[in-house]
This record gives C-alpha cells, sequence and structure tokens, in this order.
C-alpha cells in the first residue's frame, strides 16, 4: 500500500509531469494577457461605435460584426500567422536583394534572410493578441450596451458641472459603465478561459499537448509496454480543470459585481 | 482573382462537412435539450443534481478538451468493446465522434437556454391550464412549451450559429480520414501550400460568416411565423450576441 502510494507520488513527479505542470503557466499567461487585452479592445472598439464621425463608426462596428460572425478558432490561427507573413514581406522589401531571392528555394519568404523565426514566447503573445483581438469583440458590444445603459441625467449633471466632452467620458461614463458591463464581461472572459485550450494549435507546449504526450502509449525496449493508452485520464484531468477554473472565476465575478453594484440600483447587478 | 475563384471552388466541398456536423447534431441536440431543462427544473433531488451538474460540466469546459477526452476514450475502448462488436470503423470515424461530442456539448448550451425560458413561462397561463384541468403532459404540450420556445428562439438562434462556428475544430482534434477535410483543414492546407494566409483563411471565414447569415434568415423567418399572434412580429437580431 504504502509502497503503491510512493510510486504513484514518484510517477505523478517525474520530469515530464512537471514539465506538464509547468505548462499550465502558459495557459494562466495567456488568459490574463488575452482578457486584459479584450477589454482595452473593447473599450476601444464601443468608443468607436460610439463615435461622432461615421468612418470610425463604421470600423467599430465592421470589427465587432465580422469578427463575431467568423469561428474563433480560424481568427485565432489566422492573425499570427497574417501578422508574420506581413512582417515577413515588409523585412523582405526592405533587406532581400536579387540574388538572395534567386537562390531561394522555398515558396516563403521570398529571401532566406527575411524569415522571421517564432518561438514560444513570441507565438504566446500573438495568441494573447489575438484571444484579445477575438473576444475585444464580444467586449465591443458588452460595453457598447453598458454604456448606453448609463443613466441620462449623471451624463447631464456632468456636462452642467461644466466637464469637457473628455472628462464626462473618462470621470462619470466610463466609471459607470463598469457595474452594467460586469456580467456581460463575465461571459466573456469564460468563453477567453475556454480558448486557452486552443493555444497547441500554434505549437505551444501547452497543457493539452503535454496531456496528449504523457498519455500516448509508453512503451520501452527495455521493460515492455509501460503504460498502454491512458490519454483519456490526462483530458479528464483537464476537463476537471476548466470546470474548476470556470467555477472559480464564477465565484469571484460575483464577489466584483457585488462590490461594483454597492449602493447602485439593484437590477444593475443583474 | 483568379486565385480567390479557385479558392471558393475548392473550398465549396468542404463546408459540406461543417453543414453535416451542424445538421447531424443540431436535431439530436435540441431533443436532449428539452429533457436536460426539465431535468434541472424538476423537483426530484437525484434528476435535478444529474441535470445541473451535466450542462455545468460542458458548459464550463473546452469543446476542444471534450472532443479529445471522448475520442481518447473511445480509442481505449477501442479492443476491448468495438472490435468485438465489428463496429471499431464506425463508432472511431469523425463523421460520428465529431456530431456525437457536438450533440453533447450543444445540449449543455440549449438546455441552459430552454431552462431559462422555462422560468419565464408566466406563472399566471400554468395555473389558468391547471383551473382548466390539463394533466401534467397537457399543460406542458400546449402551454408550457409554446411559451418556452418562443421567449427561447432568438437565443437559440444564437447558439445553432455559435454551433456551426464550433464544427470548425472537428477536424483540429479528430483524425482527417481520406480526403474529407472540413473548411479550416483545407484552408490550413492550402495555406501550407503556398503560404498565402491573407487568401485562403478569409476565403473560409467567408464561408462560414454566408452560412452564419443564412441561418439568420431563416431563423427569423420561423421566429416570424412563432410570433404570427402579435400584431408586429418583433424581429430578431440579426448579429451573434455574448450567449454563449
Amino acid at each position: 500500500m504504502t509502497d503503491d502510494i510512493a510510486f504513484w507520488i514518484a510517477y505523478l513527479t517525474n520530469g515530464k509531469h512537471l514539465t506538464w505542470y509547468a505548462s499550465f503557466q502558459f495557459t494562466i499567461f495567456a488568459a490574463l494577457l488575452g482578457g486584459a487585452l479584450a477589454v482595452v479592445f473593447g473599450l476601444t472598439g464601443a468608443t468607436l461605435r460610439n463615435s461622432r464621425y461615421f468612418p470610425l463608426r463604421l470600423i467599430g462596428t465592421t470589427y465587432s460584426a465580422i469578427v463575431r460572425g467568423v469561428p474563433d478558432v480560424l481568427f485565432f490561427l489566422f492573425f499570427p500567422l497574417a501578422l508574420e507573413q506581413a512582417v515577413e514581406w515588409f523585412i523582405s522589401s526592405q533587406i532581400c536583394t536579387p540574388e538572395s531571392i534567386a537562390a531561394q528555394t522555398a515558396s516563403w519568404p521570398p529571401c532566406r534572410e527575411a524569415n522571421w523565426f517564432l518561438g514560444t514566447t513570441e507565438y504566446l503573445l500573438l495568441a494573447s493578441v489575438s484571444l484579445g483581438l477575438v473576444y475585444g469583440a464580444f467586449a465591443t458590444n458588452v460595453i457598447h450596451g453598458a454604456m448606453r445603459a448609463v443613466p441620462h441625467g449623471q451624463l447631464e449633471a456632468a456636462r452642467a458641472y461644466g466637464m469637457s466632452a473628455s472628462q464626462v467620458l473618462w470621470r462619470v461614463h466610463i466609471r459607470q459603465m463598469w457595474v452594467y458591463a460586469l456580467p456581460g464581461l463575465s461571459n466573456v472572459w469564460m468563453l477567453i478561459i475556454k480558448a486557452t485550450s486552443l493555444l497547441s494549435l500554434l505549437q505551444i507546449a501547452d497543457i493539452v499537448l503535454w496531456a496528449d504526450r504523457l498519455g500516448a502509449p509508453n512503451f520501452l525496449p527495455a521493460v515492455g509496454l509501460v503504460h498502454d493508452d491512458w490519454r483519456w485520464r490526462y483530458y479528464l484531468v483537464l476537463f476537471v480543470f476548466y470546470i474548476l477554473v470556470t467555477w472559480l472565476s464564477e465565484k469571484a465575478f460575483d464577489a466584483i459585481m457585488r462590490r461594483a453594484g454597492r449602493g447602485i440600483l439593484s437590477e444593475a447587478r443583474g | 482573382m483568379q486565385a480567390f475563384l479557385d479558392d471558393l471552388a475548392l473550398m465549396a466541398p468542404a463546408v459540406l462537412f461543417n453543414l453535416y456536423f451542424a445538421a447531424a447534431s443540431i436535431p439530436v441536440g435540441f431533443v436532449l435539450a428539452i429533457f436536460l431543462a426539465l431535468g434541472k427544473a424538476s423537483s426530484n433531488a437525484l434528476l435535478n443534481r444529474l441535470s445541473r451538474g451535466y450542462i455545468y460540466a460542458f458548459r464550463g469546459s473546452p469543446l476542444f478538451i471534450q472532443f479529445f477526452m471522448f475520442y481518447s476514450l473511445a480509442l481505449s475502448l477501442n479492443l476491448t468493446v468495438w472490435r468485438p462488436l465489428g463496429i471499431s470503423g464506425f463508432v472511431l470515424h469523425p463523421l460520428f465522434m465529431g456530431p456525437l461530442v457536438l450533440v453533447l456539448n450543444t445540449a449543455a448550451y440549449t438546455a441552459e437556454i430552454f431552462y431559462g425560458a422555462l422560468r419565464a413561462v408566466p406563472r399566471g397561463a400554468i395555473e389558468a391550464a391547471r383551473a382548466y384541468g390539463m394533466s401534467g403532459p397537457q399543460q406542458f404540450r400546449r402551454v408550457v412549451w409554446p411559451n418556452l420556445i418562443r421567449l427561447a428562439w432568438p437565443a437559440y438562434t444564437n447558439e445553432v450559429v455559435f454551433l456551426f462556428h464550433a464544427t470548425a475544430i472537428v477536424y483540429l482534434a479528430l483524425p482527417v480520414v481520406g480526403g474529407q477535410k472540413d473548411l479550416m483543414i483545407t484552408a490550413k492546407d492550402l495555406f501550407e501550400r503556398d503560404f498565402n494566409a491573407f487568401l485562403h483563411f478569409p476565403v473560409a471565414a467567408l464561408y462560414f460568416l454566408s452560412v452564419s447569415l443564412v441561418v439568420f434568415f431563416f431563423f427569423g423567418l420561423i421566429y416570424q411565423r412563432l410570433m404570427r399572434h402579435l400584431p408586429q412580429p418583433p424581429r430578431i437580431r440579426f448579429v451573434p450576441r455574448w450567449m454563449r
């Protein structure tokens, strides 16, 4: 019995498993940065949609409509690849000589010097930005709705105090908007958490990739079959992990909403 | 321009796979969701707990993980269960596994929508039905259900569009069999051939966008028909909201 326990503790803390536990940092980092960027893009998008100038309004509406009309995976894959290509194209237009273009055999990039190598860090940053862009479109919608939910009297009172337009926006409108936006933003946050499972599509060795590697049938020539296909157990762990994270975020958002809604109409707490 | 038209033609067969996944899972998920919603609203403690837990688990975890989990579970049962029964080729085929997981997933989301609508059914209407002496099933069929589906329809439309979008990750999690590629895989393969990200992905996006608009149009028509008793039928909003 104690031998069994000792064995399992040893097995679950071997090098590969430790790498798996460490890879949770990628998921958490992408979720946090992606969430923060989503709020930034959401605020930008909502401000654009509220703008007085038609072209800006058009940009805001198109952004939120197009990105939400397309699957998140597609945009999630498209944005990093497209950005990488755009940068490589720009570099190649600067440094490529006719000789180096002629020497290049692959179809992309135009010359070998223009290749921009992306490692895990770069991909992680790009993945966070694309999470922010995709879910920023959802947040745009939420924040746009919340800005319209702020009572008009508050803005009129602010204007009556002689505040300028930008003062009204920053000191009154956006400050009061949060209470109405929180229920929607909590939904967007749940979507972002779930989308972090897609990181492995960008060649980041994240929790999903490691679960697959650890669970795959393990055969060593010296000992024979160590274990057969255990992948579903590892995925079950991830399944439970994501449910726990969702549960925790729900609790956290409830607490934030209760705190943010102090002294404000109870309907705002949603 | 020619390359764009070529891409449109190349992806036309691919969109059929996405449509198949959505069409195969939506009806089953719809029926399953009704039972789950009733279970979540039921006073039977066991039924209530089970459906609550199911809905929470499947709404709280990524579809991507669910795909991997169920597929690897089916794989590990292959030697002991599917092979002796002689159905392993069928069970492990993405055209079966894909809709299976999508059904499990969409049933949970749809059940949550139906549950919300169920709680919004006017109390008075149910009391009136009871006062008329209707039995339980009669009440459900004649009073609760018509109210429920009208309340839930706009949100359900969003869910259907999201499910269609979710079909994009089926083949990213399951193996591609032969030439059976959906939009995402086709776009990825084309990209890996000539590295033209700005052409292939937007064309795939265009397909997703246009199918979404068609779904919105037809579900809007159904909504107008459901609401035909009102003097001015409300119109469904034309953009997906943050429902999921």
